[in-house]
């Protein structure tokens, strides 16, 4: 065990999953993760580049990816933003790589170094056109390492860029952390090629796995790649049905990932109340349940730790017997709206929003669940309309 | 002429042509307008890489949005077309991931002086180990002939009706000041010059960028009355009036009111040529260290090592 | 008067000089490049030169020359004047009007005399390829050589470019009239007799220009070694880019022989071949080749009219900008054509 940040375990991490490039450009809270990996890379033979922007940190990332790299970025808010472009790129071009966001307040420069779950929805929908993410949320220092490493593998295995949503509480905070190295067998590798180079190759082809083969550049293959829809060779197309059919093919393999993150799940079998919280609310929304369990009521947490693509089935089944689902995020209302797209109908959503820079508190979580399962009883399982609590 | 000797069966070695065996003759003919100079500079660089390579295998091509950067879908070596003005920074990126590839960057006026002139000069303050070849044909001809930040004063473009009156950027100028080690200068109209100086950025150890004077027929030489391809190519063999002038001192309000505008007589050759460390010898990363055979090797090692 | 006063100058200086003082008999080699007023030029100091008393004999080459090609005055003056031709290494002044063709008549330049040549630089396509070696055939950068006063006779004359066109040359003649000593009224009037009417305000502040700039630059090269001088009239070398553009050449030769490698060339026939699929009619190729071997069809694409006139300089390839020309090498057993080919390649220079 060590005591360490989580963005030096973010970085840890990264260089147990054998990331061996990093593209940054300094922001607050994310810029102790570039320090860490300047600190780092050289002495695991890895390369560290300080860009002049995000645009070109994302972008130094996909080169390196393309050249064989498992490669990261490390930003925030304002950084991210700018990186959307990128991440796009990634998707459609099929590019491995790890794109670290630190969530601060915002819009616009807003409050750079206080907490926020603000950029869950960006990370999903911030770029143009159709693209399904794949957005980790860890809640503890200890879990920012093991995602670090899973974040890798997703992206390796399925060759798509993936997103670690880390908050600024979790980014900054200090704790023990066990960083004990993987195995390497467990560790995810991208696709190779099987099919020698020559004119027939197709190095965007697939099979039933939904993952091309993709080679590295300069190992004897010749291909292109391109951020223009492309067919199985590569090149780039404007038939449509090859283009919906790539599209197609991205989202189910984007979705593969709902399989392979599990949740937190703690007394959940006989909730009453379901707290869905992820991140560091989750830890306060954990310490909540214990509250309420004290007071006799039938409390329980899900932690989702695979924000996008979002769990659907998982949702469904684990908020089935809930009569009170109570939401917690640090935003105005952003992962709320997939919880209702999910259970609306079959049980009642009590948002906690509080977005402003400060973090939500157990007591608030504690009395926010109090009040929405007065209510429910009150309106005697009759539907109401949603009961927010806006703080701030 | 002798009836009687029959010629033998022709052998058909090209004298002029070979570099095509690099086309990716599935791609061709290419997306480009008539009389285009781009096709001339795609040819020429083929060339070079021609007489020096078998195959394309270890030579990357990376390219930015726009007309320039789509002639290297058409090279059958790796190539990478990347977002609207970032080549420069996925280039760099693979460099240092590969630094065993040679990675040649192809961009254009629009695409690296405009909305990649941030990555331009760092690349090129960096000094990385890589060669960039800018198209410029001072307009932005995919997206419908608009002004650029390279487009002369006085120029009809669609978004200057009234004539641009904007200042444009010397760019060979600009990459020099930003600390690359060698810039040079060419124009379509001489190939085989664009191909000996694209050969020395080859062999330059460090940034060596290459901007290479085009013509846009279709947007820049129609708007401005310029005539066809023929016309536009021959042009660019005029006088070069004012070798060591800077553009300040010709774009003047005369020119302004030109109906007719001048474009710019730039220097041409190897403007600039030294030597300082490159950006892979700082960082000491030769021969391939981020290699996946590497990774597993140090993944042997003890990654907590150091903390 | 100005001009006056001119004079008087220049008539104190040559009378104080070592050399100058009404020089009476001389010879010239006036080179360039078609259009660009050479023949003018020399009748214009023919003219000063009948004023002034002196016999006067001289000769040009243009013929096809009016637009782009090589034209050459030989200019003799004296007492008496017998044969117009200039022997080598007997000419005392060389007007060089374009780069290249000044460096040409270099040989014609007698020790201790003056080349006064332009950097204007007209590179025509075909320079791009020796035919027969594949070199660049054009001094791109190469040193200045001894005796050779580079004149950068746009920056001199120093006005839009509109006007410069007009009268640019004149500024060569303002600096072999200091040479020369003659009256500087003679030259005025000469210039004046000689120009279109429209270009004669032009060209005699081309000529004063050109004149004092010479005077000037002859007072502070007194102070120089000659060839350190060099590098800031001609402008494109800084004194450290000097010796990058030098070294830049040799590199340039050798890996243009090494791209075209058509040397070997001349053991068949060179045929071009158009891919009709992937030319898309924009003329360049019918432009530049030097031969007219190509047209454009009804279809819109080049065509080869007149295969048997190519030479396989490659021009048309190498500026096809749809890659669509390939030039190829049929070996015949036959070398009769390729020998005519050979000498025919041969007289080309």
């Amino acid at each position: 065990m060590k005591l360490m940040q989580g963005n030096e375990a973010c970085a840890a991490g990264a260089i147990a999953a054998g990331c061996r490039f990093f593209g940054g450009y300094p922001i607050s809270p994310s810029s102790e993760v570039a320090e860490e990996m300047a600190k780092l890379l050289p002495k695991n033979g890895g390369v560290f580049l300080q860009a002049e922007d995000e645009m070109a940190s994302l972008g130094a990332v996909i080169g390196a990816a393309l050249g064989g790299s498992k490669a990261m970025t490390a930003t925030s808010g304002p950084g991210f933003s700018l990186m959307q472009e990128h991440i796009g790129y990634g998707y459609l071009a099929e590019i491995p790589c790890v794109i670290v966001d630190v969530m601060r307040g915002g819009p616009s420069t807003g409050l750079p170094t206080a907490p926020s779950q603000g950029d869950v929805m960006q990370a999903q929908w911030g770029t143009h056109g159709d693209r399904v993410a794949i957005a980790l949320a860890p809640s503890s220092v200890q879990e920012v390492y093991d995602l670090m490493i899973q974040a890798f593998s997703l992206s390796e295995s399925l060759r798509t860029p993936v997103i670690v949503l880390m908050d600024e509480v979790v980014a900054h905070m200090r704790e023990g952390v066990d960083l004990t190295v993987p195995d390497k067998a467990s560790i995810a590798r991208r696709p190779l090629p099987t099919e020698p180079p020559g004119v027939s190759f197709e190095p965007y082809r697939s099979g039933d796995d939904l993952v091309p083969h993709v080679p590295d550049f300069g190992v004897g293959y010749r291909f292109h790649v391109t951020g223009l829809m492309h067919d199985e060779r590569g090149f780039p197309t404007s038939n449509t049905d090859v283009a919906a059919a790539l599209l197609a093919r991205l989202e189910k393999k984007v979705h593969l990932a709902k399989d392979l993150v599990a949740p937190e799940s703690y007394l959940m079998d006989d909730a009453d109340i379901a707290i869905v919280a992820y991140g560091i609310t989750g830890r306060t929304a954990k310490a909540a349940v214990d509250v309420l369990r004290s007071k006799g009521k039938k409390a329980g947490l899900l932690r989702p730790r695979l924000l996008w693509p979002v769990q659907d089935e998982m949702l469904k089944s684990a908020l089935a017997n809930a009569e009170v689902v109570v939401v917690a995020e640090m935003n105005r209302g952003q992962w709320v709206r997939e919880v209702e797209r999910i259970v609306a109908g079959d049980t009642w959503i009590y948002p906690l929003l509080k977005a402003g820079g400060s973090m939500i508190t157990t007591d608030e979580v504690v009395s926010h669940a109090l009040s929405a399962s007065d209510r429910s009883s009150a309106a005697d399982g009759a539907r109401s309309s949603r009961q927010d609590l806006r703080i701030g | 002429m002798n009836a009687e000797v029959k010629v033998k069966a022709p052998t058909r070695a090209p004298m002029v042509g070979a570099e095509k065996r690099l086309l990716r003759h599935a791609m061709m003919p290419h997306m480009l307008c008539p009389g285009c100079g781009h096709g001339i500079v795609l040819d020429a660089m083929l060339a070079v890489l021609s007489a020096r390579y078998d195959n394309l295998d270890n030579v990357a091509f990376v390219a930015g949005i726009g007309c320039s950067s789509r002639i290297v879908g058409y090279i059958d070596a790796c190539t990478l077309h990347t977002t609207h003005g970032r080549p420069l920074s996925f280039a760099t990126g693979l460099k240092l991931a590969r630094p065993d590839l040679n990675v040649i960057v192809v961009t254009g006026d629009g695409d690296g002086v405009s909305i990649g002139g941030n990555h331009l000069i760092h690349a090129a303050r960096r000094n990385i180990d890589i060669t960039c070849v800018l198209l410029n044909n001072e307009i932005y001809g995919m997206t419908g002939g608009q002004a650029a930040p390279t487009t002369v004063p006085g120029a009809y473009t669609s978004t200057t009706p009234q004539g641009n009156t904007q200042h444009p950027f010397d760019v060979s100028e600009l990459v020099k000041a930003a600390g690359a080690t060698f810039v040079a200068r060419a124009s379509s109209y001489r190939p085989q010059v664009v191909g000996d100086i694209f050969g020395q950025a080859l062999d330059h150890v460090g940034f060596s960028f290459l901007e290479v004077m085009t013509d846009c027929t279709e947007y820049f030489g129609r708007t401005n009355r310029f005539g066809d391809g023929a016309d536009m190519l021959m042009s660019q063999s005029r006088y070069d009036p004012s070798i060591d002038a800077d553009l300040a001192s010709r774009a003047t309000v005369e020119e302004l009111t030109n109906p007719q505008p001048v474009r710019p007589v730039l220097p041409k050759g190897i403007l600039h040529r030294s030597s300082r460390l490159t950006l892979e010898e700082t960082l000491s990363v030769s021969g391939g260290r981020c290699s996946s055979a590497n990774e597993i090797e140090v993944l042997d090692g003890d990654t907590r090592r150091g903390f | 008067m100005a001009s006056n006063q001119t004079a008087g100058k220049v008539m104190t200086n040559g009378n104080g000089g070592e050399n100058m003082a009404s020089v009476r008999s001389g010879n010239l080699v006036l080179g360039g490049v078609g259009g660009q007023g050479i023949i003018t030029a020399s009748n214009t100091i023919s003219y000063v030169c009948i004023e002034a008393g002196l016999n006067v004999k001289k000769s040009e080459v243009h013929g096809m020359s009016q637009r782009g090609g090589a034209v050459v005055s030989h200019l003799r003056f004296g007492a008496e004047v017998h044969s117009v031709i200039v022997e080598p290494g007997q000419a005392e002044w060389i007007l060089g009007f374009e780069w290249e063709e000044g460096l040409r008549y270099l040989e014609y330049l007698k020790p201790g005399g003056v080349a006064f040549v332009s950097t204007e630089r007209r590179i025509p396509p075909s320079a791009q390829v020796d035919r027969r070696g594949g070199k660049i055939n054009y001094p791109l950068d190469s040193e200045v050589p001894v005796g050779v006063v580079p004149v950068d006779t746009y920056r001199i004359v120093g006005k839009a470019a509109s006007e410069r066109t007009a009268s640019a040359q004149t500024v060569l003649l303002g600096a072999l009239s200091v040479e020369m000593g003659l009256p500087v009224e003679l030259w005025h009037k000469a210039i004046e007799a000689t120009v279109p009417p429209k270009t004669i305000k032009a060209n005699l502040l081309s000529f004063e220009n050109g004149r004092s700039w010479y005077e000037e630059r002859k007072g502070g090269a007194t102070a120089r070694q000659g060839a350190s001088s060099h590098s800031e009239d001609y402008p494109n070398r800084s004194t450290n880019g000097n010796k990058a553009a030098s070294s830049g050449i040799k590199k340039l030769g050798s890996s243009s022989e090494a791209v075209m490698s058509i040397s070997s060339w001349m053991g068949g026939t060179p045929r071009v071949e158009i891919t009709r699929a992937w030319c898309k009619g924009c003329n360049i190729c019918v432009s530049v080749c030097p031969e007219r071997v190509l047209s454009i069809d009804s279809q819109e694409i080049a065509v080869v009219s007149e295969p048997d006139r190519c030479t396989g300089c490659g021009l048309c390839a190498r500026l096809c900008p749809d890659l669509a020309i390939d030039i190829l090498l049929d070996e015949a057993a036959n070398d009769e054509p390729v020998q005519s080919l050979a000498k025919k390649l041969g007289d080309n220079r």
